[in-house]
């Protein structure tokens, strides 16, 4: 086929699926602990970090990173203040990280760069990006298969996993380091402003099929590896965005299988 | 020995009392129940029982199966069934058997994925509760006091000696909570399991329970002691 023949394409399906396999494996936690808006309120905080690398000549990457696990850790640090409004946390921290990108953004040369990250760039990453999305993917899914039954229990019920001697604290600090992660490399791809809806549209997808948190993951890794193989697809033979185009993918999924469901369930 | 002992326990939230030195023991092998009108400190109660709110030497001191609370690390021993969970599991993806298991986990430990002999334990604490034919039911598709059930049995699968259920038959049918108070009471009777039920049930309270404590202005009385002919130790 005419679309592998280029590198940067094989680079993007690579980085795609691979980001495509971890993104869901964090989703799914914060799905289920009815977290969704985190993913949105620490993406768009990643691009502050990034404004701040560019402007101090430093990877955005890692600046993003640095700013994901600050947003995590003031998100948690907000809620304990306000136990009540909880949620209040998250458009707290949401609100900071957009101020600080916009007035940050002001000082950076290359706009185009920063810009890049809003919708991300995936059929323009460098060798070095796909090393390192090789890399913080392994780590991810390798912590995410050992933490499994902690992060389930944690999801399904914090209390309980906690008197069963899940190290609750312990547990959630790690997933906040991947979430920050995975978020950070997703930005550069295949967006800031899309991360989180590659975090929860799979899982919600998977949720109408699962019969257990089990096949609920691995479907949710599946329809996640489909949307990004099937928006590369239309975005190179459309001429699309891709970021956009993948995500777009999703919700039109979604919205079949919710009609299907319908559909067939009036049905019966 | 006592299964739970508190002593002089003192909380607030901010400027505001909870507790005002309440008093409250609950010997090994009784059914013991907690009853309050709402906003009296019952919750706060509980958390402060599981560990989850600071207890220092100034706001009294709890003991969990003859040991001090900072002291306590058996959680295996206590069973914990929280409030009904229909609307927070109404859509979890996660099977009955799923959910049971997990409380196997300091008995599988880090790493490590259950195996056939923890299916077997979730089987065998499944088909106590009568919830076997529905172990690999999403917990989502199950009623309120089917999903009570399934919650019961993940409490029972560490074989605890100590039950702890926080209004655990609110909102659900009638049927099912007289059910559901069956399995506790054969559990508490024949498996010697000590009961402590935070309720709002009174109609199940005389039939049920060993002691009723109640929790009024921060202090805990106890106002019925049923069954007094049976020797259960000294209170």
């Amino acid at each position: 086929m005419e679309i592998f023949n280029y590198g940067f394409m094989q680079r993007a399906f690579l980085v795609g699926i691979l980001l495509a396999t971890v993104i869901p494996c964090i989703g799914v936690v914060i799905v289920l602990k009815r977290l969704s808006m985190i993913g949105d309120a620490l993406s768009h905080t990643s691009l502050a970090g990034v404004a701040a690398g560019l402007i101090l000549g430093i990877n955005p990457v890692a600046s993003a990173a640095a700013a994901c696990i600050i947003a995590a850790f003031g998100i948690e640090a907000i809620r304990r203040k306000l136990p009540r409004y909880s949620e209040m946390s998250i458009a707290i921290m949401m609100s900071a990280g957009i101020g600080l990108a916009g007035v940050l953004s002001g000082f950076v040369k290359n706009s185009a760069n920063f810009n890049s990250f809003l919708f991300g760039s995936i059929v323009a990453i460098s060798d070095m990006e796909m090393y390192l999305v090789i890399g913080v993917s392994a780590v991810v899914l390798l912590v995410f298969l050992l933490l499994y039954k902690e992060l389930f229990y944690m999801a399904l019920d914090e209390r309980s996993a906690r008197l069963a001697g899940v190290p609750v604290k312990q547990v959630n600090f790690i997933f906040t380091i991947l979430t920050a992660a995975v978020i950070s490399i997703a930005a550069r791809t295949v967006g800031a402003l899309i991360v989180s809806s590659m975090m929860v549209i799979p899982v919600a997808c998977a949720m109408q099929f699962g019969k257990n948190y089990k096949q609920t993951v691995i479907y949710a890794i599946s329809f996640d590896v489909v949307f990004m193989i099937a928006g590369l697809f239309f975005a190179y033979y459309f001429g699309l965005k891709p970021g956009g185009t993948i995500v777009l993918v999703g919700v039109l999924s979604l919205l079949l299988i919710f009609t299907g469901k319908k559909v067939l369930g009036g049905k019966g | 020995m006592n299964a739970i002992e508190i002593k002089g326990l003192t909380f607030s939230y901010g400027n505001t009392p909870v507790l005002n030195g309440a008093d409250c023991c609950v010997p090994e092998g009784r059914f013991a129940a907690l009853i309050g009108a709402n906003g009296a400190g019952k919750s706060t109660l509980i958390k402060m029982l599981l560990g989850e709110l600071p207890l220092t030497g100034e706001n009294g001191t709890i003991g969990l199966m003859g040991r001090e609370l900072k002291l306590f690390d058996s959680w295996s021993q206590v069973g914990y069934v929280p409030q009904n969970g229909m609307a927070s599991y109404k859509d979890f993806p996660a099977s009955v058997e799923e959910i049971v298991q997990a409380n196997l986990y300091s008995r599988i430990g880090l790493f490590r994925f259950g195996g056939k002999k923890e299916k077997e334990l979730v089987h065998q604490v499944l088909s106590q509760v009568g919830m076997e034919p529905f172990q690999k039911r999403l917990i989502g598709k199950l009623s309120g006091g089917q999903q009570q059930r399934v919650l019961l049995a993940r409490a029972l699968v560490n074989q605890p000696k100590l039950l702890i259920l926080d209004e655990p038959t609110s909102g659900v049918d009638k049927e099912n909570t007289e059910e559901f108070y069956r399995l506790i009471k054969k559990f508490n009777r024949e498996d010697g399991v000590t009961v402590f039920m935070v309720t709002h049930d009174r109609n199940c309270l005389s039939e049920l329970t060993d002691d009723v404590w109640q929790l009024q202005d921060g202090v805990m009385k106890r106002v019925i002691e049923e069954r007094k002919g049976e020797n259960h130790g000294d209170i």
